[in-house]
């Protein structure tokens, strides 16, 4: 109380600017350093693996840890605008919209919030350049969805979101379950795609549909979701409805928003099939000569390292060169000499070979590779990166993700609710700080993230294949003889690479965290976090024992997963079955999904049959919902003497 | 011009329950004509009898803390209908206790609990409240809270309840930059017999490190009556039997909870001494709490905050009425009301009130009231005057 009163005005000229600069940079070294804990995992574990255990070098070295640097910063200024600005906006919101308004007129806006959430999220257009890549030929449904029909295709990902969000709030409203939505959706996506499965033209839609649930649950709508939930929580009471949990919390939007896409995009690929208009179809009314490939839109080029060519021959001369003296001229590490047939005896206490042919081979080329490295390592920095243009792209998709939501929440806040905005200040310093947050994010993305984990991830298959490396144009043999060994080797690696990149994903950290703060600390955020990431290694792991082994198709293992899930939600707790779905909807974000592609289109490259790396994602959905459900169920077993004391009485 | 009326006569009936039973209590008070109730979420704090526990991290048990502003008369069957709906006689059902305000000023069109229309009829009754306890209050910041509840456990309380509140003081005089640091702390509330206070106190204090400035307050509160049953000890799995079971049978063995009062604890006499006389203590003070509409508080707290306020802790209560509109889904869309609770000298409170009454009718602020608790003894970084 002796502390003198004084405005904010004073305050800062008392602190002056050395003051406030060191005010400042504490805060942001503190910020700076919470993230650091949830990416060095990942990033640590990349650089060893790749130099210690892969044994090849880092790639343009300088540009990735620049692009890593940016990572750091881009996710620091990201969440503290979520934490500042678009979190409290959401919540505010939503605990305005059920005193303010009408239900209908909730329904709509939450419908609207949730298409433009879907055309903001950058991920999106990543369907529309994907549709290149696509061979007519083989695949005529998906080419003509992701060709002709993309508008639609989006259209149906944003009513599908749209719908989601309105329903999930309709859902508060009523205290219905989360359970009563998941059983039959899921149950019918699950028929659905049986269906699609054994139909020849359907089945190729089937990948597509999952990876939109996938794309639409990106680190900007899933906080914004997640909070206008909560808001309206926050205000209607569970008192009435007999069920008292933290299950009415506010969660449970983002598991529709990730299921409802799936249901649209096979409902439109079912609406083309049946209505036969795509292409090569008997009503397909595009031209056959307009397939030639718009100039702009580039295929989607797979970096990945080539399987290795046969090993290379001696020639004539290398052998005159041997005859003259039985040795060779270049250096010894070039040949490796083998015996064939033959028998060996032991005789006189010595082994014995007899009547055997030594066979004396070129090695693969070890001696190239090596003098390639030389250079690549003196070349720390990949020149053909515009920075300028990528900083600029970067800020573009940013503003176009986050200023248009705004925007529109605003509007509804002054137009519809006639509410003026409080700590509009902090809010607006907020949405800054996202908007560049987000831009370094996605720059640092682009610069260290995805080339570091394309290189890496494509070079995981050297465990049991000869490849070569990424960027290089030598050959190395596998490093275990066993190409079994090799394969466990890297479904090890593959967990540990869903793992690290989930515990940096900024979507599951401002779920964690909205988690905590809901509950008041009786579901960490720690244990969220590592429960879904353990699930999503799990996930992934299994992705590509089924890539690496050639064992089973995708839909076949998929289904069988997701027939347990129903299982375990049926008889899981109504809060776990809200975390479990909700924290595997925000799981495929933008740092896990470019390391498992790389990886998976590593490994795809490099065993015979295997088409792509797509379906690892939908495997690494189904691992934290598993493993959040399996977690609720041992914590329930082990509180259930504590509640049950208390509650049989009660209730 | 808004007019305020002043009660006497009224008290704050705090109740500490499982989240299983909150809503069915809010409910049978409601039903009973009951005028309100306020609820705010919290989780409880169980020790840890296992080392491998510590690893994992922990799921407390949910709790709701409900309070009620209630006149003075109507307080015992309140109590008893709570201990009866929420069956608190049992062990690990939750906790009751009663403060009398000193002060209760209301708004007009506050929706204040009067005497009469609570309809709850007294029933033989044979579980005794006790009239020795007393409440302490501890804010800290966000995740340093665990430690403190259990030293509190240690040294004798009966179960700690923590909650979310958010802090304001210093940072909130920097303008924009105050954003550089959190306003989320945690608040631990536990109900102790007043034999226990002084060890309790002094754990509590040591564990937050009060002294150290930054590190929060702690204060006592004193109680009228009151009932405290809430779990501490994470259930071992090995016993064939549970402790609640264990608990319960000597309860109706013993015809009521008397046995169970630790009266064999024996006490360090160092406890008395930093109760009274370590450094940071103050004594005789007040606890000013006033309570608005949560989009009001943040313009109050500003207001007290210019005023001299030295801190303030703001804690966002669901304000449960039988009158309140509902969804189509038949749920109530419940107010939400933010209190602002700050300890200070009683002689600067009548001065406070009036500038936040003069605030209430300019800004046209609706559902306003504010009442004090005597605050017997607080310790913080520097001595509050």
């Amino acid at each position: 109380m002796s502390q003198p009163v004084s405005t904010s005005n004073s305050a800062f000229a008392s602190l002056g600017v050395r003051g406030v600069v060191s005010i400042l940079w504490r805060y942001f070294r503190e910020k700076a350093m919470e993230q650091l804990k949830s990416v060095w995992f990942i990033l640590a574990y990349l650089l060893l693996f790749q130099i210690f255990f892969l044994q090849l070098p880092i790639i343009f070295g300088l540009t990735i840890a620049l692009g890593i640097l940016f990572v750091v910063i881009g996710l620091t200024f990201f969440m503290e605008g979520l934490r500042l600005g678009l979190m409290p906006f959401g919540e505010t919101i939503g605990a305005i919209l059920p005193r303010n308004t009408k239900l209908p007129m909730i329904m709509g806006f939450s419908f609207l919030l949730g298409i433009g959430a879907t055309f903001a999220e950058p991920a999106i257009s990543v369907l529309k350049k994907a549709g290149s890549a696509v061979a007519p030929e083989e695949t005529p449904l998906l080419y003509s969805l992701l060709n002709e029909f993309s508008g639609q295709l989006i259209m149906a990902v944003g009513i599908g979101v749209g719908f989601a969000v309105a329903l999930g709030v309709l859902r508060f409203f009523f205290g219905w379950p989360l359970k009563v939505f998941i059983l039959p959706l899921v149950s019918l996506l699950i028929g659905l795609t049986l269906y699609a499965y054994f139909n020849p033209e359907l089945n190729s839609i089937i990948g597509i549909a999952w990876d939109c649930g996938a794309v639409t649950t990106g680190p900007v709508t899933v906080p914004l979701v997640l909070a206008l939930g909560i808001g309206v929580c926050r205000i209607i009471g569970n008192e009435g409805t007999g069920r008292f949990g933290s299950g009415d919390a506010g969660f449970g939007i983002v598991t529709l928003a990730s299921l409802m896409p799936i249901l649209a995009v096979l409902a439109l690929g079912f609406y083309h099939y049946l209505a036969r208009d795509f292409y090569g179809a008997e009503h397909y009314r595009g031209e056959t000569a307009t397939l030639v490939k718009e100039a702009d839109t580039q295929p989607i080029q797979p970096i990945v390292a080539k399987p290795a060519s046969k090993p290379p021959r001696f020639t004539r001369e290398e052998f005159e060169a041997y005859l003259q003296d039985r040795k060779f001229t270049s250096d010894s590490k070039g040949y490796h000499t083998r015996f064939v047939g033959g028998e060996v005896v032991l005789e006189d206490g010595r082994i014995v070979h007899r009547n055997v042919e030594i066979v004396i081979e070129k090695a693969e080329n070890q001696g190239m590779i090596e003098s390639f490295f030389i250079r690549q390592t003196s070349r720390p920095w990949d020149t053909n990166l515009q920075f300028g243009k990528e900083l600029l792209h970067a800020f573009q998709i940013s503003i176009q993700a986050i200023l248009p939501l705004c925007a529109f929440m605003f509007l509804m806040l002054l137009v519809v609710l006639k509410e003026t905005l409080r700590k509009g200040d902090e809010i607006t310093v907020g949405i800054v700080f996202s908007i560049v947050g987000m831009a370094l994010f996605v720059l640092g993305l682009t610069l260290g993230l995805t080339p570091l984990g394309a290189q890496l991830g494509s070079n995981v298959p050297v465990t049991f294949a000869s490849i070569v490396p990424w960027g290089s144009g030598g050959v190395v043999p596998p490093l275990f003889e066993n190409p079994i060994t090799g394969k466990i080797v890297t479904m090890l690696f593959a967990f540990f690479l869903g793992y690290g990149a989930t515990l940096a994903e900024p979507a599951l950290n401002a779920m964690g965290e909205t988690v905590e703060d809901v509950t008041v600390g009786v579901f960490k955020k720690k244990l969220l976090v590592q429960v879904v990431a353990v699930g999503v290694g799990l996930g992934i792991a299994a992705g590509v024992a089924q890539m690496a082994f050639e064992s089973i198709d995708l839909t076949m293992l998929l289904i069988p997963p997701y027939l347990l899930l129903l299982l375990l939600t049926v008889i899981s707790s109504d809060e776990f079955v809200d975390f479990a779905w909700d924290g595997a909807g925000v799981t495929t974000g933008p740092i896990t999904v470019p390391l498992v592609l790389a990886m998976g289109l590593g490994i795809g490259a490099n065993v015979p049959g295997v088409r792509d790396g797509f379906g690892i994602l939908a495997l690494a959905s189904v691992g934290p919902i598993l493993t959040v459900l399996l977690v609720g169920l041992v914590v329930r077993r082990s509180r259930k003497d504590e509640i049950n004391a208390v509650t049989d009485e009660i209730i | 011009m808004k007019s305020f009326s002043t009660h006497t006569h009224h008290s704050l009936v705090t109740a500490i329950l499982p989240r299983l039973s909150s809503g069915l209590v809010i409910n049978e008070v409601l039903d009973s004509g009951g005028a309100h109730a306020m609820a705010m979420s919290a989780r409880g704090t169980l020790m840890q009898e296992h080392w491998y526990q510590s690893l994992i991290p922990a799921i407390s048990p949910e709790q709701e803390i409900l309070h009620f502003i209630v006149p003075n008369q109507e307080v015992d069957r309140l109590m008893e209908q709570i201990v009866i709906v929420g069956k608190l006689q049992l062990y690990g059902a939750g906790s009751i206790f009663s403060t009398a305000c000193d002060e209760l000023i209301c708004a007009d069109d506050h929706p204040l609990w009067t005497s009469g229309n609570y309809r709850f009829a007294s029933v033989a009754f044979d579980i005794k409240f006790k009239r020795d306890l007393t409440a302490l209050i501890h804010t800290t910041d966000r995740n340093a809270a665990e430690p403190i509840a259990r030293a509190a456990i240690k040294a004798g309380a009966q179960g700690a309840t923590i909650t979310y509140v958010r802090g304001y003081g210093l940072r909130d005089r920097l303008g924009l930059l105050r954003i550089t640091k959190k306003h989320d702390k945690e608040l631990i509330t536990v109900v102790v017999d007043e034999y226990d206070l002084e060890a309790v106190f002094q754990a509590m204090a040591q564990a937050g490190r009060v002294e150290q400035p930054g590190r929060g307050l702690i204060y006592q509160l004193p109680v009228s009556k009151g009932l405290t049953n809430l779990a501490s000890v994470f259930q071992a799995k090995k016993h064939s039997a549970s402790i609640q079971q264990m608990v319960r049978a000597i309860d109706s063995l013993q015809g009521g909870t008397q046995w169970r009062a630790n009266q064999l604890m024996v006490h360090d006499p160092r406890a008395k001494e930093f109760v009274e006389n370590s450094r940071g203590v103050s004594k005789e003070l007040k606890s000013l709490n006033v309570v608005s509409q949560r989009k009001d508080s943040a313009a109050l707290l500003k207001l007290l905050l210019d005023q001299g306020v030295s801190g303030a802790s703001v804690s966002n209560w669901r304000f449960v009425e039988p009158q309140s509109e509902q969804t189509q889904g038949g749920r109530r869309i419940n107010r939400e009301f933010g209190c602002i609770s700050m300890v200070l000298a009683p002689t600067k409170v009548p001065r406070l009130i009036q500038v936040l009454q003069h605030a209430i009718s300019e800004g046209d602020m609706k559902a306003t009231c504010c009442f004090t608790h005597p605050v017997p003894m607080v310790k913080t970084f520097a001595p509050i005057d």
